[in-house]
C-alpha cells in the first residue's frame, strides 16, 4: 500500500511531479469526492471539482510543501465558489443521496441551511476539522466559524425535533 | 446536543459514501497534465512567472476603474478627506476638472458614507454623468464578501424619480484580486440596485438597508467604541497595508527583490519561519503608525492563538492588546504569576477591558521566504458576547474574538467557601451538582461527568476533605485550579482537580479541563470509567485519558484526550489514535445499498479481508472474555471508510496509513450477533496504542441474563 504525507515523505524512486501527483491521487481522490458530495449534492461536480483541484496542485507542486493539505483546501475553496455560482446559474441539480430515511432527512435540512452553515457543518462532523481549520480553509476568522456551527447546530436541531 | 452532533457525524458518512467516484479519474487527469506539459514549455519562453494572470486582471481592471472613476468625482465640492481609502503614501488625485461635473441640486451627487454590519466604514461617490444617467463608486475597506479584503463596486445607473436611483448591474470585485463570494460580476444579486432618498434628512438607504449620509455631515455614522487618542486612527477595521491592491504588492515585491529598504523589511522571517507570529515587524509598525498606539503588549503574553502558519503563507486572529502609557495594571497584585509585561500594561476602556486588534497577514502574491508579506485586514475586536464552550469560559483569550477582559479575582474565602460546600455536599451525599458549572447548552463539547461524586468505588462514603491551589489566578479571568482530597471511612483517598472560575457573576466549580492526564485518582491510581452497550450486555471499562464516547447506541468510540498542561507529559501517543467497539458492524457496502449485517464474525472477517483497502497482515485466533475471537492485524489507508463502523472518524485527509488490530467475536446474547473492536493508530504509535488499549479490550464482560 502507498502512502503518502508531507512532500518530504514521498516515495523516494521518482521525482516525477506526475508520479507523484498519481500517488497523491491514489489516496486522496476517493475521500475528496466524497467530501465535496457532502458540501456539493451532486457527485459530477464533486468529481470535476476534485480534478480541477488536483491540475490546481500540479501546477504549484514547487510552491507548495503539502500537497494533501493544499488540495484539501482547495477542494473546498472550489466547492465554496460553486455554491455561489449556482446561486446564479444553476449548472448542476441537486442529487438526492441513496440513503437510509434518517439520512435523507439530514440532507432536506442540510441542503436548507446557508451555504456557510452547511459548509462549516460539513466540514466539522464528516471532514472532522477543528473551527481553525475551517478558518483557514474557509478564509474566515474562526469566531466566523465557530458562530456558523452554532447556529446550523441550532437550526439542524430545531428542524429535526419537528 | 451530543446526540445531535453524533447524528451528524452517522448520517454525514452515509452521505458522503452515495458519491461514486470514478475509477477512471485518473485517465482524464492524466490527459489534462499531457496538455499542462505542453503548455510548460511555451510557458517557459515567457518572460512573466507562470502564473494565472485572472485575478490580476480584475485586480488591474478594478483599479483602473477606480482611478478614472475617483478621477471624475474628485472636484465634488463636500469631500471628506478623511473617508477616502486611499492609502497614506498613495498620491492625492489630480486635480483635474472632470468633463461631468454634475449641478449641486442633482439629490444623489456626493460622497455618502455609513458603517456596513460588520462594523466597517464604506463611503460610495456618486456622480451624474448626463440627464438621469448616474455612475457610482463603492468602495468598503473590510469587505466580509471578500474575506476582509477592501471591496470595490461600480454601476452606472438611471435616476427613477427624484428619490429612487437604480443601477442596472453594479459590480462588485475585491481589490485583492480574490472572487467575491457572491461570485464573479455580474452579481445577478446586486441586479437593479437601488438607493431610496430621504431628502428631508439627506440621507438614503441602500438595498441591504444600510442608512448612508453625507461625508461631514454633523449626523455621521457611529464611530467606533474605545479610547480616541489624538493622532491614531478612528477606523474601527481596515484592508491591506502597507500596500492595498494586488498590484501594489506585486510592485513593492520587485522593489524587495531588489533589495530597497522600504520593501525588505516585508521580506519577514519570522512569519516564514517562526511557529509564532506575533514577533513580526508587521504589526508595531502598523499598530504605531496606523493605530497610533504607543504601548502594546502581543497575543503571545497573553496566550492568545491564532491560525494558518502551516507554512502555507497566512496567518489569522493575531492579537494585540492596547496598554495605557506609563501606567501599570490596577490588578497587577492580584495576578502574581501573570507575565511582567501583562502587570505592567493598563488597560485603556476601563480597569478591566484592554484595546484589542486582532491581525491577518499573508503572502498574497510569492509564498516562501522570499515573498513579501502585507496585512490581508485589522479589526478591533468588539466587547466580549456569550461564551459558547466551557473551554471558551476557561481560556477566553485563546479564542481571539473578543476584546480582552481581565476579571478580578475571587478572595480566598470566597473560593474556600464554595469548595467547602461543594465538598461538604459531597460528604452528605447529595446537593454537589449545583456548585459545578456545565457545559453551556449551545455547546458542541460533551460534559464530563465528575467521578466518585458521594462514593470510592467501592461505596464507602466520605468523611473528610482538604483543598490545595494548585494554579492560579490566572491572567484574564482569574482562574485558578484546586486539587481536592476527599478521604473515605474506609481510609480511601480520592483526588480530583477541578477549577474555580466566576462566570455570569457566580463562581463555578469546572471539571474536566484537568493539567494532567488523570483528573481523578483513587489511593493513586486512575479510576476507571464504567461503559456498557446493549443494554447493559456487554459492560468494560477506561482508564482516563482514554474517554468513551458514543457515535451511535451500538459504536463506542475511544480517544486518548490529554490534560492541559503545557509542561508535563502527557499519556498519549499522538492524537491520532482510537480505539471502536461496534457491535453488528456493517460489512463492506456495495453501490448504493446497505447490506445486512454479517451474519456471524468469521463473514465479517471474510467480507474485511476482501476488502481491496484493507490490507492483512496476520490472523490469530484468540480468547477475549471467555469467547472464541479473531485477531486480525492490517493496515489501512485513511479514507478507508467502508465498514466505516468500525474506524469510526478515521477519516484524515494527510493521505497517511494506518495500522490496525481487529478483534471480531460472535455476541452470545440475544442483541447482536458480532462484537468488533478495532484499535487504530499511526504506525510509529500503533504498540504503544495498543499497550494503553489492551486493559481496555481485557476489562470486556458478557452479562447475560
Amino acid at each position: 500500500m502507498r502512502t503518502m504525507g508531507k512532500k518530504g515523505a514521498q516515495d523516494p524512486a521518482t521525482d516525477d511531479p506526475v508520479a507523484q501527483l498519481d500517488a497523491l491521487y491514489r489516496v486522496e481522490y476517493a475521500g475528496m469526492v466524497r467530501l465535496a458530495y457532502a458540501l456539493l449534492g451532486n457527485n459530477a461536480e464533486a468529481e470535476e471539482i476534485v480534478q480541477d483541484s488536483l491540475i490546481e496542485v500540479y501546477r504549484r507542486w514547487n510552491e507548495i510543501r503539502k500537497p494533501g493539505a493544499y488540495l484539501r483546501c482547495t477542494v473546498v475553496s472550489r466547492c465554496r465558489s460553486a455554491l455561489q455560482r449556482r446561486k446564479m446559474r444553476p449548472s448542476y441539480p441537486l442529487e438526492e443521496p441513496c440513503v437510509s430515511a434518517a439520512a435523507s432527512e439530514l440532507w432536506d435540512v442540510l441542503t436548507r441551511l446557508s451555504d456557510d452553515h452547511r459548509m462549516v457543518v460539513v466540514l466539522r462532523y464528516y471532514g472532522g476539522y477543528t473551527a481553525s481549520d475551517i478558518a483557514v480553509m474557509l478564509e474566515m476568522p474562526a469566531a466566523t466559524v465557530r458562530s456558523h456551527l452554532r447556529r446550523g447546530l441550532a437550526t439542524l436541531k430545531k428542524e429535526l425535533a419537528e | 446536543m451530543s446526540q445531535l452532533t453524533d447524528r451528524l457525524e452517522r448520517d454525514l458518512r452515509e452521505i458522503a459514501a452515495a458519491a461514486h467516484p470514478s475509477a477512471s479519474a485518473w485517465e482524464s487527469i492524466a490527459a489534462r497534465l499531457g496538455s499542462e506539459r505542453a503548455s510548460e514549455v511555451t510557458l517557459l519562453l515567457a518572460p512573466e512567472p507562470v502564473r494565472s494572470k485572472r485575478p490580476l486582471r480584475i485586480a488591474v481592471a478594478a483599479a483602473a476603474a477606480l482611478v478614472v472613476i475617483t478621477g471624475s468625482v474628485v472636484v465634488l465640492s463636500n469631500r471628506d478627506p478623511d473617508t477616502t481609502d486611499n492609502p497614506p503614501d498613495s498620491p492625492p488625485p489630480t486635480a483635474t476638472v472632470a468633463p461631468t461635473i454634475p449641478p449641486p441640486a442633482a439629490p444623489f451627487v456626493g460622497v455618502w458614507v455609513s458603517t456596513d454590519t460588520d462594523g466597517s466604514s464604506q463611503t460610495i461617490e456618486i456622480v451624474r454623468s448626463s440627464g438621469d444617467d448616474y455612475e457610482f463608486l463603492y468602495r468598503d475597506a473590510f469587505a466580509s464578501t471578500c474575506s476582509g479584503a477592501p471591496a470595490t463596486m461600480i454601476g452606472t445607473g438611471q435616476l427613477e424619480t427624484a428619490e429612487r436611483l437604480v443601477f442596472a448591474q453594479p459590480e462588485l470585485t475585491c481589490d485583492d484580486g480574490t472572487i467575491p463570494r457572491l461570485g464573479p460580476p455580474p452579481q445577478l444579486e446586486l441586479a437593479d440596485f437601488t438607493f431610496e432618498l430621504d431628502a428631508a434628512a439627506d440621507e438614503f438607504i441602500d438595498p441591504f438597508g444600510i442608512v448612508w449620509r453625507r461625508a461631514g455631515s454633523t449626523d455621521g455614522p457611529t464611530e467606533p467604541s474605545g479610547v480616541t487618542v489624538p493622532g491614531s486612527t478612528t477606523a474601527t477595521s481596515g484592508g491591506m497595508w502597507p500596500q492595498s491592491t494586488l498590484a501594489e504588492v506585486r510592485a513593492a515585491q520587485e522593489l524587495a527583490d531588489a533589495g530597497d529598504p522600504d520593501y525588505t523589511w516585508q521580506l519577514d522571517e519570522v512569519l516564514a519561519t517562526e511557529p509564532k507570529p506575533w514577533a513580526a515587524e508587521i504589526f508595531p509598525r502598523f499598530i504605531r503608525e496606523e493605530l497610533g498606539w504607543a504601548e502594546f503588549v502581543s497575543g503571545e503574553s497573553i496566550s492568545a492563538g491564532f491560525t494558518g502558519g502551516d507554512g502555507e503563507g497566512s496567518y489569522g486572529g493575531i492579537v494585540f492588546i492596547r496598554c495605557a502609557p506609563g501606567q501599570t495594571n490596577p490588578l497587577s497584585p492580584l495576578f502574581e504569576d501573570a507575565p511582567s509585561s501583562i502587570r505592567g500594561c493598563a488597560p485603556t476602556i476601563d480597569q478591566l477591558t484592554y484595546e484589542t486588534v486582532s491581525f491577518a497577514v499573508n503572502q498574497p502574491d510569492r509564498r516562501g521566504p522570499s515573498g513579501i508579506w502585507v496585512l490581508q485586514g485589522w479589526k478591533l475586536l468588539e466587547t466580549s458576547a456569550n461564551p459558547i464552550t466551557l473551554w471558551e469560559i476557561l481560556e477566553p483569550q485563546n479564542f481571539g474574538e473578543y476584546q480582552v477582559e481581565q476579571v478580578i479575582p475571587p478572595s480566598d474565602a470566597d473560593v474556600t467557601a464554595l469548595l467547602q460546600a461543594f465538598l461538604q455536599a459531597r460528604v452528605d451525599g447529595e446537593g454537589a451538582e449545583q456548585y459545578l458549572l456545565r457545559e453551556p447548552e449551545q455547546s458542541w463539547a460533551q460534559d464530563r461527568e465528575v467521578q466518585l461524586l458521594y462514593a470510592t468505588t467501592s461505596g464507602a462514603q466520605y468523611v473528610r476533605s482538604e483543598i490545595r491551589r494548585l494554579t492560579g489566578p490566572v491572567w484574564p479571568n482569574g482562574s485558578m485550579e484546586y486539587v481536592v482530597q476527599l478521604v473515605a471511612a474506609d481510609g480511601t483517598v480520592v483526588e480530583q482537580y477541578f477549577h474555580v472560575v466566576r462566570h455570569d457573576g457566580q463562581l463555578r466549580l469546572v471539571y474536566g479541563f484537568a493539567s494532567v492526564d488523570v483528573p481523578t485518582t483513587e489511593n493513586g491510581q486512575p479510576v476507571a470509567i464504567p461503559y456498557s452497550l446493549l443494554d447493559g450486555e456487554v459492560t468494560l471499562a477506561a482508564d482516563p485519558p482514554w474517554y468513551g464516547e458514543f457515535n451511535d447506541p451500538t459504536v463506542l468510540r475511544f480517544e486518548c484526550q490529554p490534560g492541559r498542561s503545557e509542561t508535563g507529559t502527557t499519556g498519549c501517543p499522538g492524537g491520532r489514535e482510537r480505539m471502536v467497539i461496534a457491535a453488528d458492524p456493517l460489512p463492506v457496502q456495495e453501490g448504493c445499498t446497505n447490506p445486512p449485517a454479517a451474519g456471524d464474525a468469521e463473514a465479517l472477517a471474510q467480507s474485511i479481508m476482501a476488502d481491496p483497502g484493507f490490507e492483512t497482515i496476520r490472523t490469530v485466533p484468540v480468547r477475549i472474555a471467555g469467547i472464541d475471537a479473531l485477531q486480525i492485524d492490517g493496515v489501512v489507508s485513511s479514507q478507508w471508510d467502508t465498514n466505516w463502523a468500525l474506524c469510526y472518524s478515521m477519516w484524515t485527509t494527510d493521505a497517511q496509513s494506518f495500522r490496525i488490530r481487529l478483534y471480531l467475536m460472535d455476541h452470545p446474547g440475544e442483541s447482536a450477533k458480532v462484537i468488533t473492536i478495532a484499535v487504530i493508530a499511526l504506525e510509529t504509535q500503533f504498540e504503544r496504542v495498543l499497550e494503553q488499549t489492551t486493559p481496555i479490550v481485557e476489562s470486556l464482560e458478557f452479562r447475560l441474563g
